[in-house]
């Protein structure tokens, strides 16, 4: 399945994953408690130069970014209608400079990196309890049955077509649901076959 | 064990794929994602432990880089933005969906989901996500309020489709509804 990552051997793909995220979530800290419009618009800079620095993230990056443009936009406007022109500068500037680092940290590692990440920070559960081989085999579960589903969908959708149906419709979701209620029937019970869930 | 962990994957593949459908237009004007349908979905169908699981499964996917979101974004800048409460609160209303499921066996399906539905998929869902825009866009209540208002026709739509669904998935396949065993 496709990750949103960009393939690559940039610095910031070799960065380890576990530093990246430190590093994101003590910036984020930060971000919480500077308030200053300039501060926050060279860090902004700071962070298109981090995009530029890797090949097709500024792209990409900008895809990612454009439904927050909009939410941007519409939170400048209420701002300004009550005159706080800096009030809502510095929010929307925080804004892009915390959403910009987080997909940079997306774009710039690999899928399956993120995921050993995840079941390290999980691990210590794993005493209280948590079954993590569970949650890994999940992941790996989903990943594996999206796009099944999706291929599901568009022959439900040709089916509905070929008989006079027009376009997607709300009722093509229950024979969804009941045909996949049945696959993952079948793929429990073939967990079961060969020795279930440890 | 084994079906239970199956179902939870296969749900929170169903609330990504809800989320890629395109979009569907019901009433004219109103567009609609069927990704907070499939939310509902969890809790009235895999009640409240399970559908919560799954709802948080779904969105570990999405952290970790796969772009199931509806419109296909994902990533962790998703979790960064003031619209994040929708995401923080998708646990919850699941959670809290199932359990009204639960508690409530004496009505008919069809309807119980639905007011399951509305209580932990719209309720629930935007007492989280208001406030939490409200402070992350640092402005009013009521100004929060009137910027998700356009959403919440569709949403009380859904659950009548989550209604509708419940009861067409008890009646064919009753041993799959884990949220009235």
């Amino acid at each position: 399945m496709l990750s949103i990552s960009l393939p690559g051997q940039s610095w910031a793909h070799g960065m380890r994953v576990g530093i990246k995220m430190g590093f994101l979530a003590l910036t984020s800290i930060v971000l919480f408690w500077v308030n200053a419009w300039l501060a926050l618009l060279v860090t902004l800079l700071g962070v298109v130069a981090l995009y530029t620095s890797v090949e097709g993230a500024v792209r990409k990056g900008l895809w990612l970014m454009k439904p927050m443009l909009w939410i941007v936009g519409i939170i400048w406007v209420f701002h300004a209608f009550r005159g706080e022109y800096l009030a809502g500068s510095v929010v929307c500037l925080r804004l892009l400079v915390l959403v910009g680092l987080a997909n940079f940290v997306t774009l710039t590692s690999r899928l399956t990196d993120m995921i050993d990440l995840f079941l390290w920070l999980l691990s210590p559960l794993e005493k209280a309890g948590l079954r993590t081989g569970a949650i890994g085999l999940a992941l790996g579960l989903v990943m594996r049955f999206t796009p099944v589903l999706i291929e599901r969908v568009g022959q439900l959708t040709q089916s509905w077509r070929a008989r006079g149906g027009k376009g997607a419709s709300w009722r093509l979701i229950l024979p969804l649901f009941i045909t996949v209620i049945d696959d993952a029937d079948r793929v429990a019970e073939a967990l079961r076959a060969r020795g279930g869930i440890q | 064990m084994e079906r239970n962990v199956v179902y939870i994957a296969v749900f929170a593949a169903l609330i990504a794929v809800l989320g890629l459908l395109p979009k569907f237009t019901l009433i004219s004007g109103i567009p609609i994602t069927a990704q907070s349908l499939g939310i509902m979905l969890c809790g009235t169908i895999l009640g409240a432990k399970r559908g919560a699981l799954a709802v948080l499964l779904f969105l570990a996917l999405v952290a970790l880089g796969l772009p199931l979101l509806a419109g296909g974004r994902g990533g962790l800048g998703v979790f960064t933005t003031p619209w994040a409460g929708f995401l923080f609160g998708f646990p919850v209303a699941a959670f809290v969906a199932g359990l009204v499921m639960e508690y409530t066996q004496n009505l008919t399906v069809g309807i119980l989901a639905t007011i399951s539905a509305i209580i932990g998929g719209v309720v629930v869902l935007y007492a989280i996500a208001i406030p939490y825009y409200m402070v992350g866009a640092n402005i009013s209540l009521w100004e929060a309020t009137l910027t998700m208002a356009p959403f919440m026709p569709g949403d009380l739509i859904k659950t009548v489709l989550a209604g509708l669904i419940t009861r067409g998935l008890y009646e064919s396949r009753p041993n799959a509804v884990l949220s009235r065993m």
